[in-house]
């Protein structure tokens, strides 16, 4: 840890209740909203909205980064906020809610989820503002980059996923089911590449710089938890729980964006991240078990679009699957 | 020490963030925040929740009256059905608060499932899988077409809160109905964790679940230890 930010950061309690007061801000705005632009949107009253959810999404966004790069994080590594200070034990396996309110980020075992991600957004944050964005830039860019990293440290996480579960012992319980598994990991890892490539394209319409994979890849670390008993159960376990702070994280996010065509553009991804949840969740928690038509060359079925709606070239659900009864 | 450092990083990469933002952020809010005007977006998504609740009561009527299927089966698929409906009408719900919110009138409920010509007159179990399927795949993409057209954050929120659950609906309707993923006794015995959540953020009202805020999904997502 820097002394420049050990510093900023030497009182935990006085941090956690100055974004307490940005998400009530936030919160108090959404309300306000309700109230007071129903007959006019004053400039003053835009801007001061704007600059106010901004910030709420900016903090919603950068927990989603720590959500997806935490369960990364090492508890046995001090880390450092400046360079990307560790999560904890992965004991939640990234919280949702935690992760994506950065306020309450200091609630149980989900707390460290935080860690590694608030860095992580603050490079976001960096790469949207002083790498290379114009003087004035788009006050979307910086939730968009945030986002954008997230997805990098999904796709990052699914190919060590992808190894560990390559590496499963004939003991595994689910040693049996490892090569379907992959395949539905694999094509899950394809759908976040196409989100990054959204989030890329939105960014630079908007004259922003996006942030990059390599940089984002560099960064990543398996938790602890998961290289102690990197089980295909735990493989899973990890990656239905980022799913779901992912989720939660656009949703955040996506509320606080100025541009609906950008709410359009999250929202579409979003509900193709709680589909990877649910499933993951599904069946490592033994709500449903693979069914007789799942094989390896089925499993890209499994999700049928990465995007809920069409997005430019981007296929939906609206394109495929087709209606069963039209 | 762990939460320590969570706390910090997060607070550093937040006024990060502000600091961008405030400093070269750019006014665009687009389109200007209109709450009356979302009333008709609202309102045509209250409708399609009813709809939908009327549709899992009529598919329930078709599943009890289904003999050549398996009573389990049937009882399974049943008891997700009641479950989705819930999930339903808690959307509705939250739906009829934010156009009252708005100063606007919730349509009234129809009651009504709109059946499409081409479902069987002899409908099985499976058919209303399908049917099912079908409306949920519809109401998911719904709710993130319209988001081009809200225009506050408040409904932008509650709308991606509740159409992040109607995929997850589908998702699991069409991977059972394509043989992808099958019941089991998890299912029977846990019907309601099947889509734990009906909504994504926490929107309010009393009795909802939400994903941002599930501690028995915290535990359950707990990585094993070695």
């Amino acid at each position: 840890m820097t002394e420049k930010n050990e510093n900023k950061n030497s009182s935990p309690l006085l941090q956690e209740q100055a974004m307490k007061d940005v998400i009530k801000k936030n919160e108090q705005n959404e309300a306000s909203e309700t109230s007071q632009t129903r007959a006019s949107d004053s400039t003053t009253s835009v801007a001061t909205r704007r600059k106010l959810i901004n910030a709420g999404a900016a903090g919603a966004a950068a927990a989603l980064f720590g959500l997806v790069a935490s369960a990364c994080g090492s508890d046995d590594d001090p880390g450092s906020p400046a360079t990307g200070g560790k999560g904890g034990s992965g004991g939640s396996s990234g919280k949702a809610g935690s992760g994506g309110k950065a306020g309450s980020s200091a609630t149980g075992g989900s707390a460290g989820t935080a860690g590694e991600g608030g860095a992580s957004a603050g490079s976001a944050g960096e790469a949207a503002g002083a790498g290379g964005a114009p003087d004035v830039a788009d006050a979307d860019i910086v939730p968009l980059n945030a986002l954008l990293s997230a997805e990098y440290n999904a796709i990052t996480a699914y190919s060590a996923g992808a190894g560990l579960i390559g590496g499963a012992t004939t003991t595994d319980p689910l040693f049996a089911l490892r090569a379907v598994i992959t395949d539905i990991a694999v094509s899950i890892q394809s759908q976040h590449r196409l989100h990054a490539a959204a989030l890329v394209d939105a960014i630079e319409e908007l004259n922003g710089t996006p942030v990059k994979e390599a940089d984002v890849a560099a960064k990543f670390k398996a938790p602890a938890a998961l290289i102690a008993n990197p089980s295909i159960s735990n493989v899973l376990k990890f990656a239905a729980g980022a799913e779901r702070g992912a989720g939660v994280a656009y949703n955040q996010v996506l509320a606080g964006m100025e541009d609906a065509q950008l709410r359009f553009l999250a929202s579409s991804i979003e509900g193709d991240e709680t589909q990877h949840f649910i499933v993951l969740a599904a069946l490592v928690l033994g709500l449903a078990s693979p069914g007789a038509n799942l094989s390896e060359a089925t499993a890209v079925k499994v999700f049928p679009e990465a995007f809920v709606s069409t997005v430019g070239t981007h296929a939906g659900l609206d394109a495929m699957p087709a209606d069963y009864f039209a | 020490m762990i939460v320590r450092a969570a706390a910090a990083a997060t607070a550093l990469s937040l006024a990060v963030s502000i600091n961008v933002a405030s400093r070269k952020a750019e006014a665009k809010v687009n389109p200007a925040p209109d709450p009356v005007k979302d009333n008709t977006v609202l309102n045509a998504l209250l409708t399609a929740e009813y709809d939908a609740i009327a549709t899992y009561t009529a598919g329930a009527g078709v599943i009890a009256a289904d003999v050549g299927t398996a009573q389990a089966t049937r009882d399974i698929v049943t008891s997700v059905a009641v479950h989705f409906q819930d999930q339903h009408k808690q959307h509705a719900a939250a739906l009829k608060k934010l156009i009252l919110d708005n100063g606007g009138t919730p349509v009234a409920d129809a009651m009504t499932a709109k059946i499409p010509t081409s479902f069987p007159s002899a409908a099985t179990t499976t058919d209303v899988m399908k049917l099912a399927a079908d409306k949920e795949k519809h109401a998911a993409i719904a709710y993130v077409q319209v988001m081009k057209s809200i225009s506050t954050a408040a409904a932008a929120k509650l709308v991606a809160s509740i159409g992040g659950v109607e995929t997850q609906h589908f998702v699991v309707l069409y991977l059972l109905v394509e043989g992808l993923i099958s019941a089991n006794d998890g299912t029977k015995m846990n019907p309601t964790l099947v889509v734990p959540a009906a909504f994504v953020l926490d929107v309010g009202g009393s009795g909802t679940t939400n994903l941002e805020t599930f501690p028995a999904l915290d535990t359950l997502l707990t990585l094993d230890p070695p």
